[in-house]
């Protein structure tokens, strides 16, 4: 049990206090943006400060599936299923040649499954619209002087359907991968014993038995590809290609804004995210069966005998298409002085390099702030997220505190808020709340605390739920008050996965840009907005040295928290 | 010291796992509380620590009234002195052996000085006395259990509980650490209440044994007590008693057997019960009370089946057969070596009246529980 205990009467009142406190905190970070986007939906003004005006009316939801919308609909539709496909299939065959097979390097084949994350799908954006842009693209302009009659576009359906593919992958791969390597290989073993040849076992035990992998994995890079905000807006625009959470910025950056219909599709694509996590939800229920024991296995390898280095060569191609051609890439473009290039040759003119562009951005105050403003947003959302999850998880996991069911509900309720359509909510919850929030660094802490919120909240649960009660009980029975079990057993065995998880609100905070778009101004820019707004601007060079820059903070942060705290769990979600 | 729980219900939503039950458990005995999972013996256990909150009844230890829901006391579980021993160790991975063992010292902010000495004398007594240092997440299965038993100890505590503590180590290990348990437990003669699912243990441990079945104590008595005449067939079954057999009893005769018919496949079998009972019963023989013939007895005999050896198994003190005789399905213990029998060979088994006990139905018994 392990709950407060405490005796007498007035236990009821002061338990009462520590769910109340935090539930009243949690309804103005979490419930209020929410309101505020259905509220704007249905009515035909938008929110002003200190004042909720406005008649209802529901014709911004009739104008959802027509015109514009309708074709932003489709595009989002047809981009998460192709991007889902093909990211499904890197990560699934990726997955089993690191876990199942013999092939060459594969500690290096299992890292090309993961890195990628550390590429935020704006720099892939940026990166592969310098590869593959028509005309200039670098790949085209190598493709014209060996005479491969191809003419790539990025700016196309299939073009944003495949960086999505590529920088969605290592989702499926880690979990495909989990799964694969988890197995007890005695089921296979058992299988072959009792007359299953190789493909009948793949196909009777092996497929089965990771199928439910597969499935969340498909569900989860749906969910993350449809509300996807940077590569839609930066690959999509040049081809008037919408989705709805591009289209929904558009709406808010025209003029006047079209706010009441942005708001409505917003709640149009939470829903169908709402959807996709219902689904999600009841598979993972489903996943009982699984044979993930925890344990060390060793699975079974099959060996590839002449197939070794092709299996190589499609591993090392992935990792050569998704990150280190669009660092090269990025690297060619910043460093030349003379953006145009007439020919292969010109690649390697090492006359016209130089580090003017670096200089230009390091000295850029725009930047220089930026860089500010993301480690002050980083390392506040680090301490905040730190503290509100992990004593939200303390309380759903180790109290009988009456409302911790709903802390729980609420925790989770983020998942279903494309970041973007968080953006908004936020913006108007605060322009309602007498308190001076919107123009500062603050704003942005308290979106990225709540963006980040589910993820925050489970890992330090987990790991909770990993403890077994009877370390807290045995702890009560050996004389100590809930406050000092929880300070000499619980918090000791969990503090290292508290620390990973913060270190990992900082890595996803720094990476983050959807969750800002509506709520930064010119004095509170963070790193991904600069990007995005030299992109924007069609500073291309610029915008290369500054991801290069971003990508190395980024790096940095990654090491140090792997090197220093054995953290390896990758962000799992934002862009 | 004394401990009484009186009328104490556990509740979790709507599901019932204990129903007003009583026990007092007497100033240095150990109760072993037994009975299949789901019985309500761990809940009545963590009642009395304190880790579960009864939905009704008292619990008092020693003068202290620990939980009273009438008066809205409850004394949490840090301020019971009452040790316990789980059944997953709970022993801190993220401290020494001696940190483990000495923290319900700290938390009593005993001086250092004999803290360590305590300590150091808990360990000798569990047989770690070299362990104090070691890492606590380097043990051995038995060897966290054997600190768990010395924090348990170190603290003096006035009632010692053990939560199945044994289920998790091989069976060798288990039958030694039970006898060190009992050992420590009498030497120190502290008041223990054991919670177990193992029949065997919970005889050679307890001085009084409570079989639980749904939330209520169905028989609490001396393991000879219990074993020798069983309040019903569930505790007989429990005990892992065999030849047990549904019938219906007809009333007895003036020299007080009574027969006792099974079915329409299978002969009356003729009992002699001190206290007869009629109507439905359940009937039980003990493997060693049956004889096995191979020629028919030539005295008249009321229980006597011809029937096969089905199969049979060497045991070193004894030899088990099982009989398929007359439609039932027969176990027999014979300590006499050189029996000489085989499978399949034709045999005669026997048994006296008086050796066939009679048994209420389980719930047919008005009032299933033991009185206090």
């Amino acid at each position: 049990m392990s709950g407060l205990v405490a005796s007498g009467r007035s236990r009821r009142y002061t338990r009462l206090l520590p769910t109340g406190a935090l539930l009243a905190v949690l309804a103005v970070l979490v419930l209020l943006p929410i309101g505020m986007l259905v509220y704007a939906s249905v009515t035909d003004a938008v929110p002003r400060p200190g004042a909720v005006t406005g008649a209802l009316t529901f014709s911004h939801f009739s104008e959802l599936l027509s015109g514009a919308n309708a074709s932003a609909a489709a595009n989002t539709l047809i981009l998460g299923l192709a991007g889902t496909a093909l990211s499904m299939a890197i990560g699934g065959f990726l997955a089993w040649a690191a876990a199942r097979t013999d092939v060459p390097g594969k500690a290096m084949v299992q890292l090309s499954g993961i890195i990628p994350l550390f590429v935020s799908s704006l720099v892939g954006a940026v990166a592969w619209s310098t590869l593959a842009s028509p005309g200039q693209g670098y790949l085209n302009i190598v493709f014209r002087a060996i005479g491969v009659p191809i003419e790539l576009n990025i700016y196309t359906l299939p073009g944003i359907a495949f960086v999505f593919g590529l920088y969605y992958a290592p989702y499926s791969f880690m979990l495909i991968y989990g799964a694969l390597s988890l197995m007890n290989p005695e089921l296979e073993e058992a299988a072959k014993v009792y007359g299953a040849s190789g493909r009948r076992t793949a196909r009777h035990v092996t497929f089965p038995l990771v199928k439910p992998a597969i499935a969340a994995s498909a569900v989860l890079t749906f969910g993350l590809i449809v509300e996807n905000f940077p590569v839609p807006t930066l690959l999509g625009t040049p081809g008037g290609i919408d989705t709805l959470p591009s289209f929904i910025y558009r709406l808010m950056n025209a003029a006047p804004p079209q706010s009441n219909l942005a708001a409505a599709i917003g709640v149009g694509l939470t829903v169908i995210v709402l959807l996709i996590l219902v689904v999600q939800r009841r598979m993972l229920a489903k996943r009982r069966y699984t044979t993930v024991s925890g344990k060390g296995f060793r699975p079974r390898v099959i060996e590839l005998g002449r197939w070794r280095w092709a299996v190589f060569a499609l591993c090392a191609s992935y990792i050569t298409l998704a990150v280190i051609l669009p660092l090269a890439a990025l690297l060619q473009m910043s460093m030349r002085s003379q953006p145009f290039i007439s020919g292969v040759g010109d690649f390697f003119d090492v006359s016209v390099f130089g580090f003017q562009q670096f200089t230009a951005v390091l000295n850029d105050s725009t930047f220089q702030d930026a860089f500010r403003n993301s480690m002050i947003v980083g390392l506040l959302v680090m301490l905040a997220g730190g503290v509100l999850h992990s004593t939200m998880a303390f309380i759903v996991h180790r109290t009988r505190l009456p409302g911790r069911k709903l802390v729980e509900y609420i925790a989770m309720a983020p998942l279903a808020m494309p970041a973007v359509v968080l953006s908004l909510g936020f913006l108007w919850a605060w322009f309602l709340l007498p308190v001076p929030l919107y123009g500062t660094l603050l704003i942005l802490v308290l979106a990225y605390v709540v963006r980040f919120m589910p993820q925050g909240y489970s890992s330090v649960s987990t790991s909770l739920q990993q403890i077994h009660p009877d370390l807290e009980d045995s702890a009560y029975t050996s004389g100590a008050g809930p406050v000092r079990s929880a300070t000499t057993i619980t918090f000791p065995l969990i503090r290292a996965s508290v620390v990973s998880s913060a270190l990992m609100l900082l890595i996803l905070s720094m990476r983050e840009l959807s969750a800002a778009v509506f709520l930064f101004t010119s004095q509170t820019r963070v790193l991904s907005i600069v990007i995005f707004d030299y992109m924007d601007g069609g500073v291309f060079a610029r915008a290369a040295a500054a991801s290069i820059l971003y990508s190395l903070v980024l790096g940095a942060i990654a090491l140090l928290a792997r090197r220093y705290l054995g953290v390896t769990a990758a962000p799992s979600r934002g862009a | 010291m004394h401990v009484n729980v009186d009328n104490v219900s556990v509740q979790y939503g709507d599901n019932v796992a204990v129903r007003g039950l009583s026990l007092e458990i007497a100033s240095g005995e150990m109760v072993v509380l037994l009975g299949p999972s789901g019985c309500g013996k761990t809940s009545t256990m963590r009642s009395i620590v304190g880790l579960e909150t009864p939905s009704s009844g008292t619990i008092t230890i020693g003068d202290r009234v620990m939980f009273d829901k009438a008066k809205h006391i409850d004394v949490p579980a840090n301020r019971r002195n009452v040790g316990m021993v789980f059944q997953s160790y709970a022993i801190w991975p993220h401290m020494t052996v001696a940190q483990n063992v000495g923290f319900p010292l700290r938390m009593r902010k005993v001086p250092k000085a004999e803290s360590a000495r305590r300590v150091a004398d808990a360990l000798e007594l569990v047989g770690l006395a070299d362990f104090g240092s070691r890492g606590a997440s380097l043990l051995s299965g038995g060897q966290m259990q054997r600190v768990a038993l010395a924090r348990a100890l170190v603290m003096r505590p006035d009632v010692l509980l053990f939560d199945e503590p044994l289920s998790n180590l091989d069976a060798k290990l288990r039958e030694q650490l039970r006898d060190e348990i009992r050992d420590v437990q009498q030497r120190a003669g502290l008041t223990a209440v054991y919670v177990t699912h193992d029949q065997g243990e919970a005889l050679a441990l307890a001085d009084r044994v409570a079989v639980m079945r749904d939330g209520v104590i169905v028989q609490l008595d001396t393991p000879e007590r219990l074993y020798e005449a069983p309040r019903n067939s569930f505790v007989a079954d429990f005990l892992g008693m065999s030849n047990i057999f549904h019938g219906r009893a007809a009333a007895p005769a003036p020299d007080g057997t009574q027969s006792i018919s099974l079915d329409d496949r299978r002969p009356d079998v003729i009992a002699k019960a001190a206290a007869p009972l009629s109507g439905s019963v359940s009937l039980c023989v003990r493997p060693e009370r049956l004889r096995l013939h191979r020629r028919r007895p030539d005295v008249a005999h009321p229980n006597v089946w011809s029937g096969t050896v089905t199969s049979l198994g060497f045991f070193g003190t004894h030899t088990r057969y099982r009989v398929r005789a007359a439609g039932m399905d027969l176990d027999v213990v014979t300590f006499a070596p050189g029996a000489d029998l085989r499978r399949g060979d034709q045999v005669h088994v026997a048994v006296e009246p008086c050796d066939v006990e009679v048994l209420p139905e389980v719930g047919t018994v008005a009032a299933e529980t033991e009185p206090a």
